[in-house]
C-alpha cells in the first residue's frame, strides 16, 4: 500500500538542548516534543486549540503545540516547562504558582506557567484585568483562576521592585 | 497528643514540585514499551441495529496490528451491567456494541495499531452497515406511551421509577394560602475534565495490568475481574497522576474493558487516549433533568408542604455505574437544608439516545438546590416577601440539630440561619442596593442573588453499585529510619492528598508533614479502599488514616515507655516521644523504631516486631439501603453554605457577568483551609459554567452539537470573579477531627444564585429565570416574553419597552 505520509529531517533547539531528527511530516508539535524527545510536560487537553495546556514557547513567543507540525518548527529555539528551571531551582513564577495554591491536578499547569512567562515578558506590569485577559487562553478546570492570577501578579510586582 | 501539629493550618503543598516542573506522570506519560494505540470506532447513528462492519481495508492499512468489531470481543468477557442493583431495570453492554447502537459515539469497532496516528488512519476506512432506528433524544417524548424504545424487553423506557412521600402533604396543601406551581430545568453539561480519559493494558505471564486515568482502582478491579473471568489477585489497576476527575472518572468504562481485552488477545500492551471530541462524545455526561414543582406556602412565607415530580434524562444507561444515582440525590436532597417534613417526589429515570449519564461534582445536588431555591424565591416574589425573610422563616433551626428530613437523610450539625445571615451582612446588602441604583441611572443592570444549601459527603455505595459500603481504610507505616509512609485507599485527582493526608498522619504521630509520604492509586501498592468521590477525602479517607494512626501510636507509646522505663504516659512532638509535660525527656522516634525492627528482643511483653498499623473508619450513622418506608440517612455528614452572586445583565446582548461571588461555608474543622477554599474556588467556576455557558446540545436527529471546546464553552480567567470566603465551623458530629467534605459545594450555589441575580438584574422587565445556562438567547427571549413588555427596542444604547 502506498505510503500516503512523507518524512523531513528536522532541527531544533529545545530548552537549549539541540536536536535532529527525521519526523513524519504530519506529527503534531506537541506529540514530536512527548513521544520523540520524551518531554512529557507538555500536555493535550483538547488538540483543537481552545484549552491551551499544550502551550510552549517558540522562538520567543507563546504557541500551540497542538496546532503546528513539528516540520513547522525546524530550526526554532523552543521552551517547554521543563526548560524553565535551572539546576533544580525553580523559576520564581513556579515558586509563585505553589505559594498561590495555583494548581491543583497540575494538568494546565505548565502551559498556563509559560503563557504566564509570555504574558510578562509582554506586559511586565499587567493589572488584574489584562492578566485575566491574557490568560483566557488557557483552561483549568480546577482552581477557579484565583491563585493563578495572584501568582501572576506576585510576580509581576517582584520584578519591578 | 501535643505539639504544633499542622491540621487547620494552611500549610503549602507537598505534590507541587513535579507538577510545576512537567514531571507528572499522567497516563499518557507513561511509556509501557511495545505497547500498540487503539482508535474505536464510533456510532455516528443515535439508534440503530448494525448489519456488518467491514473491516477488511483498515487491516491492511499501514501499521494496523489487528481490528475487531463487537461479535469479536462478545465472546471473550461477561457484558457489563448493574445487575448488583435491585430496584432499577437491568441492562447489559458489551465494550464494544455488538448489534445496535444506541447512541452517537457509542464504541462499535477498535482498531489497534503501532501508533495513534495509523490507528486513525485505518478507523477512518472502516465501513458501518447501519439499519437506523427511529431515535428519541427528548426525554418527555421518551416516557409517552407508544416512544421508540431503546431496550425492547423493558417495554418502555424508565430505567426506575421511585416515588416517595412523607409528612401529610395533601394535608399541607389543603391549609395553604398559596400554591405555586414550576417548571424547572437543569441542562445536560459535565465535569470535562482538563485530561481526556485514557488506559493501558499490559497482560503477561496470566496476570492483567491496567493503568487507568481513574477515581477509584480497586472498583476497576472489581467490576472487571468479574467481566473478563480473572480472579481480582491477578489483576493490578493503577491510577498514576490524574488530570481532573470531578466524578466523570468515577465509572468503569466499557474502553477499559476493551483495552483489557485486547491486552490479553493480542499479548501486546494496548493504549488508549481518548481525545477532547470523544470524551464529549462518549464520555460521562451529567445534570439533565426536569422539575415539576408544586409548593404549599402561607401568606407570612411558611413552606408547608412540597411536591416534585422529576424527570431525569440519563442517556443511553449503558454506563458502570448509571445516571440513577446522582438522580436519586436529587429527588431525597431537594428539601434540604429547610424544616420541610411535607415532602413528596416522584422520579423517574429515563433513557433516551444519547451519551450515557453519571457522576459529576454536586451528583445531583446543583438540580436539588436550582428546584428548591427558585421555588422560595417564587413563594417570595409572589407574596412581596423579601427572599432572605422567606428562607430565614423555613431554614432548619441549629436547635433541631441533627434533624431528620422527610427522605431519613440525618443532618448532623450546622447553624443554617446563621450562615445565611452571616453571608448577608458581611456581603451588605443595603450598601449593594444602593449601587444597583447608581448603575441602572446610569444604564447598566446589575443583580444579585442569594441561595443557601446543604452539601452532603461521605457516602455509601449503595445508590451507585449496590457494593462496597461508605467506609474506607489506611496503613501507616513508621519505617526502620522513621520516616513516615501512609497507604490510603483514596486516590487524587487535584485535592492535595500528598498534603492534607500527610498532615493528618503527622499530626496524630507528633512528626513532621515531611517526613510523611502519602502512597495511592495502585492496587497493589495500598491497601484496599473505596477511591475518591463525594467529598470522602476530608471525611472517611482521613478519618482512616487518623485511625491507623492512633492504632500505632499505642504500640509506639508503648515501646517508648519500656525504653525510657517510665508508665506510658507518654506525648509526641516534633519525631520525639517524651514524658508528659516534659519534653527534654524522652527519645526519638528512631530509636523507637529500632527496637521494633533489630532489636526486637527489647520489645515489651505483647508486641511484635514492626511498626505498621491499618485503620478503617467506617460512619456509624450511614444506612446501606433504605427501611421499609423507603427512609435512608447515606452520608456521613454534611456541609452548609450560603452563596451571593451579583452579576451585569446587558439586556440589548442577553450577555450576564458575574461580577462578584460572596461566600459563607461551614465544612466542619478543616485539615487544611488554602486546599478547602482551593475546592470551593474550582466548584464554584464550574458552577458558573453550567449556570452560564455549558451545555451539551443534541439535535433533534441525535447528534452532538458541542463536541469541542469551541461550542462548549467553560469558564476562563475572564469570566470567573474572585470569590470571598468566609468559614464558620459546625463540626462533623460521627467524623473524627470534626471534618465534613467541602470538595462539591462550589458546584451547588451558582446556579440558583446566579438565575436569581439575572432576575434581580432584569427585575424591570418581569423576567423569571427556570432554566440553565442562561445563555443570551434565553435572556433575550425571557425579556422579550417578559410580563407587561411587548419586545425590546434599541435605541441608542437604552432598552425601552414598545
Amino acid at each position: 500500500m502506498k505510503p500516503f505520509v512523507g518524512e523531513r529531517e528536522i532541527s531544533v533547539r529545545v530548552n537549549g538542548v539541540e536536536h535532529h531528527a527525521t519526523v513524519d511530516v504530519r506529527i503534531l508539535l506537541a506529540d514530536f516534543l512527548r513521544q520523540d524527545l520524551g518531554l512529557t510536560g507538555t500536555h493535550l487537553g483538547c488538540e483543537q486549540g481552545p484549552c491551551g495546556a499544550c502551550t510552549v514557547l517558540l522562538n520567543g513567543e507563546a504557541v500551540r503545540s497542538c496546532l503546528m507540525f513539528a516540520v513547522q518548527a525546524n530550526g526554532a529555539e523552543i521552551t517547554t516547562i521543563e526548560g524553565l528551571s535551572r539546576n533544580g531551582a525553580l523559576h520564581p513564577l513556579q515558586e509563585s504558582f505553589s505559594r498561590n495554591h495555583a494548581l491543583q491536578c497540575g494538568f494546565c499547569t505548565p502551559g498556563m506557567v509559560l503563557a504566564a512567562l509570555d504574558l510578562l515578558r509582554r506586559h511586565p506590569q499587567p493589572n488584574e484585568e489584562l492578566v485575566r485577559a491574557e490568560l483566557s487562553g488557557n483552561l483549568c478546570r480546577c482552581t477557579g483562576y484565583e491563585g493563578i492570577v495572584d501568582a501572576v501578579l506576585e510576580v509581576a510586582g517582584r520584578m519591578q521592585s | 497528643m501535643s505539639g504544633t501539629g499542622t491540621v487547620g493550618t494552611p500549610i503549602l503543598r507537598k505534590e507541587d514540585r513535579r507538577f510545576l516542573t512537567g514531571r507528572g506522570s499522567y497516563i499518557d506519560d507513561l511509556q509501557v514499551r511495545g505497547a500498540l494505540s487503539v482508535a474505536i470506532v464510533r456510532s455516528v447513528q443515535p439508534h440503530a441495529l448494525i448489519e456488518g462492519i467491514e473491516l477488511g481495508a483498515a487491516r491492511c492499512s499501514g501499521g494496523v496490528e489487528a481490528a475487531f468489531a463487537g461479535t469479536d470481543l462478545a465472546p471473550l468477557a461477561q457484558p457489563l451491567s448493574m445487575a448488583a442493583v435491585p430496584f432499577v431495570k437491568h441492562a447489559a453492554w458489551h465494550a464494544l456494541a455488538v448489534d445496535r447502537a444506541r447512541f452517537v459515539g457509542e464504541p462499535i469497532a477498535a482498531i489497534v495499531a503501532t501508533d495513534r496516528y495509523r490507528a486513525e488512519d485505518a478507523r477512518a476506512l472502516v465501513e458501518v452497515n447501519y439499519q437506523p432506528l427511529e431515535a428519541v433524544v427528548d426525554v418527555e417524548a421518551a416516557v409517552r406511551p407508544g416512544a421508540p424504545l431503546l431496550y425492547d424487553e423493558w417495554k418502555d423506557n424508565l430505567l426506575l421509577r421511585l416515588p416517595h412521600e412523607a409528612g401529610d402533604v395533601a394535608g399541607a396543601f389543603d391549609d395553604a394560602d398559596v400554591v405555586l406551581k414550576e417548571r424547572f430545568q437543569s441542562q445536560r453539561y459535565t465535569g470535562v475534565p482538563l485530561e481526556t480519559r485514557g488506559c493501558i493494558a499490559s497482560y503477561e505471564h496470566g496476570k492483567l495490568t491496567l493503568w487507568s486515568s481513574t477515581q477509584w482502582p480497586f472498583m476497576v478491579r472489581m467490576v472487571l475481574a468479574e467481566a473478563l473471568g480473572i480472579p481480582e489477585n491477578r489483576l493490578r489497576v493503577v491510577a498514576p497522576d490524574v488530570g481532573g476527575g470531578f466524578g466523570n472518572k468515577q465509572h468503569v468504562f466499557r474502553e477499559e474493558l476493551l483495552v483489557s481485552l485486547l491486552a490479553v488477545q493480542l499479548e501486546r500492551p494496548v493504549k488508549w487516549i481518548e481525545d477532547r471530541s470523544e470524551n464529549l462524545l462518549a464520555g460521562v455526561h451529567s445534570r439533565e433533568q426536569i422539575h415539576e414543582v408544586e409548593i404549599a406556602a402561607k401568606s407570612d412565607g411558611r413552606i408547608l408542604g412540597l411536591r416534585d415530580r422529576i424527570l431525569a434524562d440519563i442517556g443511553s444507561g449503558a454506563l458502570y455505574f448509571q445516571g440513577f444515582a446522582p438522580a436519586v440525590v436529587t429527588a431525597v436532597s431537594v428539601p434540604n437544608p429547610y424544616d420541610l417534613p411535607n415532602y413528596a417526589f416522584d422520579l423517574a429515570c429515563v433513557v433516551t439516545n444519547k451519551a450515557p449519564c453519571g457522576a459529576y461534582r454536586g451528583f445531583g445536588m446543583p438540580e436539588a438546590t436550582f428546584a428548591m431555591e427558585r421555588s422560595i424565591d417564587l413563594v417570595a416574589r409572589h407574596l412581596g416577601l423579601a427572599p432572605v425573610d422567606v428562607r430565614i422563616r423555613n431554614l432548619i433551626r441549629p436547635d433541631q440539630m441533627p434533624y431528620r428530613t422527610s427522605t431519613g437523610t440525618l443532618l448532623d450539625s450546622g447553624d443554617y440561619p446563621a450562615t445565611l445571615e452571616q453571608a448577608v451582612r458581611s456581603f451588605d446588602l443595603p450598601a449593594f442596593r444602593k449601587e444597583q441604583e447608581r448603575a441602572r441611572a446610569g444604564g447598566r443592570y446589575l443583580g444579585v442573588g442569594v441561595v443557601n444549601f446543604v452539601e452532603a459527603s461521605g457516602p455509601t455505595m449503595f445508590p451507585n453499585a449496590n457494593r462496597g459500603g461508605a467506609y474506607d481504610r489506611a496503613m501507616v507505616r513508621v519505617e526502620p529510619d522513621a520516616s513516615v509512609t501512609v497507604f490510603t485507599g483514596l486516590t487524587s485527582q487535584g485535592q492535595s492528598h500528598e498534603t492534607s493526608f500527610a498532615q493528618v498522619a503527622a499530626d496524630a504521630l507528633g512528626v513532621s508533614v515531611e517526613a510523611v509520604r502519602v502512597v495511592a492509586g495502585d492496587t497493589e501498592g495500598t491497601v484496599f479502599g473505596l477511591g475518591t468521590w463525594g467529598g470522602r477525602g476530608s471525611t472517611v479517607g482521613a478519618g482512616a488514616i487518623r485511625a491507623a494512626a492512633e492504632k500505632l501510636l499505642e504500640k509506639i507509646l508503648s515501646i517508648a515507655a519500656s525504653i525510657l522505663q517510665v508508665p506510658p504516659d507518654l506525648e509526641t512532638a516534633d519525631g520525639r516521644i517524651h514524658v508528659r509535660d516534659d519534653p527534654g525527656s524522652g527519645v526519638p522516634l528512631v530509636d523507637v523504631a529500632r527496637v521494633a525492627y533489630h532489636e526486637t528482643f527489647r520489645l515489651p511483653k505483647g508486641q511484635e516486631p514492626g511498626l505498621e498499623a491499618i485503620g478503617v473508619f467506617d460512619p456509624p450513622n450511614v444506612d446501606p439501603f433504605p427501611d421499609q418506608s423507603g427512609l435512608m440517612n447515606a452520608c456521613v455528614t454534611y456541609s452548609n453554605a450560603a452563596h451571593i452572586a451579583v452579576v451585569e445583565v446587558d439586556p440589548g446582548l442577553g450577555t450576564v457577568k458575574v461580577l462578584r461571588y460572596h461566600v459563607v461555608e461551614d465544612c466542619g474543622a478543616m485539615i487544611n483551609p488554602m486546599v478547602v477554599e482551593g475546592q470551593i474556588r474550582g466548584g464554584i467556576a464550574q458552577g458558573i459554567g453550567g449556570a452560564l455557558y455549558e451545555e451539551l446540545v443534541y439535535d433533534e436527529n441525535g447528534q452532538l452539537q458541542s463536541a469541542g471546546l469551541m461550542d462548549y464553552l467553560m469558564p476562563t480567567a475572564s469570566e470567573v470573579p474572585r470569590v470571598h470566603i468566609e468559614h464558620r465551623e459546625s463540626p462533623a458530629v460521627y467524623v473524627p477531627g470534626g471534618f465534613k467534605g467541602t470538595g462539591e459545594g462550589g458546584t451547588i450555589g451558582p446556579g440558583a444564585a446566579i438565575a436569581a441575580a439575572v432576575e434581580d438584574a432584569l427585575a424591570s422587565f418581569g423576567v423569571q429565570v427556570t432554566r440553565t445556562p442562561v445563555s443570551p438567547s434565553l435572556v433575550l427571549d425571557l425579556i422579550e416574553k417578559g410580563q407587561g413588555r411587548w419586545g425590546r427596542i434599541f435605541r441608542g444604547g437604552e432598552v425601552c419597552s414598545g
